[in-house]
């Protein structure tokens, strides 16, 4: 796929018949989706400082129950796991807008983890097919 | 993203059907914000059909909360998908909303 936020449409029509494909559940395809999306538009939206077309790489596997992730980007070096969580109990005045899609993506995969490797961010997590 | 406006009384409902995401929440956005603006105080976002919520999704219902709470407005959310409402509990937003089953309890 490439830099444009167009094109999760694609990616979530993939998940769609990568979910039929291995008969995953409602819920899991839509965990799947949003932690796609959350992971993607960040680096749409913030991984590039040209206005050029760039290549993002995703890789999903089945392996016994367990789908397995990667997302491979030639962006700016970001990783989302040293990304303070949000401060969930604050009152609403003080909540800040925003900041809420790594928070997402980090509590509900499994075995998140990040490498920087010849200028590119790879992302890696797992996802277990009978967690509910 | 569909969205359909419907004045009930006192109240705005509001049906939001299909993916609230990256590429549709600024529809949402454009509807809500000027609404509020506006002066509207009571709105109910009926969620009996929203498939798909995601960060940019609570980011346009947050903001929209601030907004008619300065105005001492409500915004109630309604029919939440489990799915959504567990997006909803990940993000610390249930408590914050005003979160009701169905439309059928206002």
């Amino acid at each position: 796929m490439i830099n444009d936020l167009q094109e999760l449409v694609r990616v979530d029509n993939f998940i769609d018949e990568f979910s039929r494909q291995y008969g995953l559940s409602r819920q899991i395809s839509h965990n799947l989706n949003l932690i796609l999306e959350e992971v993607l538009t960040n680096i749409i939206s913030y991984g590039y400082a040209d206005n050029k077309e760039h290549i993002i790489v995703l890789e999903l596997r089945f392996v016994k129950d367990v789908i397995h992730v990667t997302v491979c980007d030639d962006g700016i070096a970001f990783n989302p796991l040293t990304i303070e969580p949000p401060a969930l109990n604050e009152k609403i005045e003080d909540r800040r807008i925003g900041g809420l899609g790594i928070h997402i993506v980090k509590t509900i995969t499994d075995d998140l983890s990040y490498q920087r490797i010849d200028d590119k961010n790879i992302l890696n997590f797992a996802i277990n097919k009978s967690k509910e | 993203m569909e969205i359909i406006q419907k004045k009930s009384e006192d109240k705005l409902i509001i049906e939001l059907n299909g993916r609230l995401d990256a590429n549709t929440a600024g529809n949402l956005e454009q509807t809500l914000v000027p609404l509020i603006q506006a002066g509207e105080q009571y709105i109910v976002l009926n969620m009996d059909g929203l498939e798909y919520i995601s960060s940019a999704g609570l980011r346009v219902l947050l903001m929209s909360l601030k907004l008619i709470r300065k105005n001492d407005g409500r915004l109630v959310l309604a029919g939440m998908k489990s799915f959504i409402k567990e997006v909803f509990d990940i993000a610390g937003f249930t408590p914050i909303f005003e979160v009701i089953d169905s439309i059928k309890d206002i």
